[in-house]
């Protein structure tokens, strides 16, 4: 449940279209709503083209959107003027997904973390290098690589210098976008546990996205699955784990390979296909096409309402209910497979 | 000759750049069986892309090797070019990560398919393109697009015309370098679903290497833990994955977060993984292992038996 005095960012039927001829259009981002609470955690999970990352540029306002509004604080930012964004920027910050593009190779540690400083003019020259230390304490990066470059860092300690690079104004908000995609587990355990730690003790706020479900419920309050440019399905964390809605996100929930079960007997449902393209697509819901349970109302070009089928729980589904009682009997199996 | 499909005896490999030699692989023993499925799990630069290639003898010019690969009691670094090319594709088929460097961007997916059975078999083109068109139907692609080029397939698809190159000529032994590290988790359940009917159907060996523990409990009986070009757990997967003894497996089980139950803190491995330039002399886990004592230090554990379905190398457990 989303506590609505306590609401950070809030996005209203964000759109992002990508014009690519006169009459054809990418649907990257088609008609999104969210809301992220100070000091909580919105993870955004999807497969590759579904729009996750558009969001987050969207939001950072690196690309212009092409509707909607985006409230931080309740004042909407994409309507403020040169000055306010400016300052809007100390304040929301983003964490990029490859740690070894991300980083300007010419630039040692230490000026890269000086930057922001520099910029935002928030404190003296003087002031800098002693606030670029303090940085570093936080994030635990040791203070004789800072006269060193990024290629002499490996990738997690990379993607370190990205986080205290993204924590140096002192921000309430950030956009984790794939932050550890691209690490080994240990290394990733360890930035994972550096982002909760940080957000215990800064209350900053995430919109953490990633394409992977146990990364995800791991680190999330509240999660949203994305289809197509179009949100599925959103709960908190718990809620949509045990009380998967969407087929979608049922079926993403159980193609995931686990250590937990041991092959064999598990049940899992197989999407046929490859996600649709983006360009263009068909009036109704988007994901009928490999959908394992449509009904008659699906196959209409009626859109799926994205209604509240439970308190704070969210689905677009006509079907909602059907569906989730077949995941329960999904998951009876399980339990079955566990007790043998 | 013993019922032994693969065995890599005492195998190492060192390679010498100008400045450096890295010791990717240092003392790995493997058996696989006919039919067997084992999976090899490790972090980035644990050797194990380093083992699938030696297996092929696919090895660069600068890598030195210590110890035997036998194929069917046959060392494949004494096999003559002829001898390697009737194996390469034949009898052991290899399936690569990224499907779209390991196809032909210039010739349609089913040349390509019967390439490979033209390059092993005495049969004629037409023939070889029906056996062509089997395959593709066999993966899950309609026939109608074998005369379309890898371009136009998408990654999943793409994996599929791999798998099914791989199958063309029936091997023995299969070997998937991290198939579906670049794919997204509903295709890579296809994928993996697949795999497992294939492997049924067919009863061929499978080496599955993979950084992905979950993949492993799906598609494997046995399981190898890499560590620093060394194994240093192995077992069934039942035994080691709910029985995890070496402080390395036992730190990677609890690095990564579940998708059911408790939500934990993460337990990081602290340290970074060694450098294959300068290993420890010892156990190569050691500078980052919180039970390891002076034996450690100076002696690389030997592998003991536990039991029959697992094997260990550490000191600290005994």
């Amino acid at each position: 449940m989303i506590d609505k005095k306590n609401v950070l960012l809030q996005a209203k039927h964000l759109k992002k279209y990508f014009k690519l001829s006169r009459k054809s259009y990418l649907y990257a981002v088609d008609d999104i709503s969210f809301e992220i609470e100070s000091g909580k955690t919105l993870g955004l999970v999807g497969e590759s083209g579904c729009g996750k990352s558009t969001i987050g540029n969207v939001v950072m306002r690196l690309i212009p959107q092409t509707d909607g509004e985006l409230l931080y604080k309740g004042k909407d930012i994409f309507k403020v003027d040169k000055n306010e964004s400016f300052e809007l920027r100390k304040k929301m910050q983003i964490i990029f997904q490859d740690p070894y593009s991300s980083l300007n190779p010419r630039k040692t540690i230490l000026q890269i973390l000086s930057e922001a400083f520099v910029i935002q003019k928030v404190c003296s020259r003087n002031e800098i290098k002693k606030n670029v230390l303090e940085l570093c304490d936080i994030v635990q990066i040791p203070h004789n690589l800072l006269n060193h470059y990024p290629h002499e860092l490996d990738g997690g300690m990379r993607q370190v210098v990205g986080i205290a690079r993204a924590l140096s104004l002192n921000p309430d908000f950030i956009v984790c976008d794939e932050p550890v995609s691209s690490l080994d587990v240990s290394v990733q355990a360890r930035i994972i546990n550096l982002l909760m730690d940080i957000q215990k003790k800064r209350k900053i706020s995430y919109l953490f996205i990633s394409h992977d479900l146990s990364v995800v419920r791991h680190i999330s309050h509240r999660v949203a699955v994305m289809y197509l440019g179009k949100m599925v399905e959103i709960a908190d964390t718990d809620d949509i784990f045990r009380n998967t809605m969407h087929p979608y996100s049922i079926a993403l929930l159980s193609a995931v390979p686990t250590i937990e079960k041991f092959g064999e007997n598990k049940t899992r449902i197989l999407l046929q296909g490859d996600v649709p393209s983006p360009i263009n697509p068909e009036h109704g819901c988007r994901f009928v096409k490999r959908c394992w349970m449509t009904g008659p109302k699906c196959h209409t070009s009626e859109e799926p309402p994205f209604k509240e089928v439970e308190s704070g729980h969210y689905v677009a589904c006509f079907y909602a209910e059907k569906a989730r009682m077949l995941m329960n009997e999904y998951t009876k199996n399980r339990g079955k497979i566990n007790n043998d | 000759m013993s019922d032994k499909l693969l065995e890599i005896k005492d195998f190492s490999v060192k390679f010498s750049t100008e400045y450096a030699e890295v010791f990717a692989v240092n003392h790995v023993n493997i058996e696989i069986s006919s039919g067997e499925s084992i999976g090899l799990v490790g972090e980035t630069g644990a050797g194990k892309t380093t083992i699938a290639l030696a297996t092929l003898n696919l090895l660069s010019k600068n890598a030195s090797v210590k110890g035997d690969i036998l194929f069917k009691g046959n060392s494949v670094f004494s096999m003559s070019d002829k001898e390697l090319r009737t194996m390469r594709g034949a009898k052991i088929a290899m399936i690569f990560q990224n499907p779209l460097t390991a196809l032909n961007p210039v010739f349609t997916v089913g040349e390509q398919i019967a390439m490979v059975i033209r390059a092993h078999e005495n049969v004629s083109r037409k023939e070889a393109m029906e056996r062509a068109k089997e395959l593709l139907n066999m993966v899950g692609i309609e026939k109608r697009r074998f005369k379309e080029y890898p371009n136009q397939f998408s990654g999943g698809m793409r994996q599929r015309v791999g798998i099914a190159a791989s199958l063309a000529c029936n091997p023995e032994l299969l070997i998937a370098d991290e198939p579906t590290t670049a794919l997204d988790v509903t295709i890579q359940a296809q994928i993996l679903e697949l795999m497992k009917q294939l492997q049924q159907k067919y009863s061929t060996s499978l080496l599955m290497i993979t950084h992905n523990l979950g993949i492993i409990a799906e598609l494997c009986q046995k399981v190898a833990v890499m560590y620093a070009g060394t194994i240093i757990e192995y077992g069934t997967v039942k035994e080691v994955f709910s029985n995890p003894l070496h402080p390395y497996t036992k730190g990677l089980l609890n690095a990564i977060p579940k998708l059911e139950g408790e939500r934990k803190r993460l337990e990081a491995i602290p340290g970074l993984i060694a450098d294959p330039q300068n290993l420890p002399v010892g156990c190569k886990f050691e500078p980052r292992c919180t039970k390891c004592d002076d034996r450690c230090k100076e002696f690389m554990p030997s592998m003991v038996k536990i039991n029959d379905n697992h094997y260990i190398a550490c000191y600290a457990v005994n």
